[in-house]
């Protein structure tokens, strides 16, 4: 793993800073794809998240004061960015549409576990592919909170600074996610 | 009735996986993105502000101006018997001045620049005031 006050340094200097932003990219790109794609659910919307949010790193990195961890800010800047897109994709469908946002010829619904299964991208089982969509019926914060905790085992300190909630509403929120979701299994046998 | 249990402190399997190769090309698509930003940045398009349309604006209000300022003059000079007469002389001047300043050879420019309207007008006062 590079220093990651070497790297930030070079981030920050001009003549550094594309050799630096390539490295950044291949050490903590993967991580930040993952994170997205749990909220996005497809790659075609991953990828396009992810780019605007390493744009966004780019040109922000001289705002970067190192208060938190270098990950921590990336992870928030792709966690703003996804949400930002899920809030002008859902006005967009809002209209005509079922939630999932898809459809089949007859217009009925199509749930998100049935669309994961016949996704090349998704490399889970059924009940992974119906857990995804437990997680999505979930309110938006509750869904970060499961997903940084369930795939990730991320600390509540690191999830606070991300998410700019008290460690104790996230537990709060981790402790309802987890009863609604195996509520929502009980209700699919 | 089974239970479901959601293990606490275990990192879970992630379902979601990018295409083969994608992270490796990843960085060279974002930094092209980039630099096609910097090099396109958009060319200040002139704005209603620009300095000819701002002459312009504060010509024509200056005419209209110079005219009313006329008109009220004629009006306040002239006692109350020869007030239509005066009315319909103030009148006439005004039609003279307006056709002399259609008749001036206004280049192409300076005449698109004097085709504006009530909103440009307001909007030329409200940037100035």
């Amino acid at each position: 793993m590079t220093n990651e006050a070497q790297l930030i340094a070079e981030l920050k200097n001009e003549a550094t800073r594309e050799r630096a932003f390539r490295i950044l990219v291949r050490e903590y790109s993967p991580r930040m794809y993952s994170h997205i794609a749990r909220m996005v659910h497809n790659h075609d919307d991953a990828d396009d998240v992810l780019q605007n949010a390493l744009i966004k790193v780019w040109n922000n990195i001289d705002s970067f004061r190192g208060e938190s961890a270098l990950s921590t800010w990336l992870y928030r800047i792709a966690f703003n960015e996804a949400s930002n897109f899920l809030t002008h994709t859902k006005t967009a469908l809002s209209i005509d549409t079922p939630a999932t946002g898809y459809a089949d010829n007859d217009g009925e619904p199509i749930t998100l576990a049935s669309r994961l299964m016949a996704d090349d991208y998704f490399d889970g089982d059924e009940t992974e592919a119906l857990l995804v969509q437990a997680v999505a019926e979930l309110p938006a914060k509750q869904q970060a909170v499961f997903n940084m905790k369930y795939y990730d085992d991320m600390k509540y300190e690191e999830m606070s600074t991300i998410l700019d909630t008290s460690i104790g509403a996230l537990k709060a929120s981790y402790h309802h996610a987890v009863k609604k979701i195996t509520s929502f299994f009980e209700s699919h046998e | 009735m089974k239970k479901y249990i959601i293990e606490e402190n275990v990192k879970h399997r992630d379902p979601f996986k990018a295409p083969d190769g994608y992270f490796d090309i990843l960085a060279d698509r974002v930094l092209d993105r980039i630099h096609t930003a910097e090099v396109e940045k958009p060319v200040k398009i002139a704005s209603h502000t620009s300095i000819p349309r701002l002459i312009a604006g504060w010509s024509a209000a200056a005419s209209i101006l110079l005219v009313a300022s006329f008109g009220l003059w004629q009006y306040m000079n002239t006692d109350g018997s020869n007030n239509m007469a005066e009315a319909k002389l103030a009148n006439e001047n005004t039609i003279v001045v307006l056709d002399e300043y259609y008749a001036s050879d206004f280049t192409d420019a300076e005449l698109e620049y004097a085709m504006i309207d009530n909103d440009d007008i307001e909007y030329y006062l409200s940037e100035i005031l």
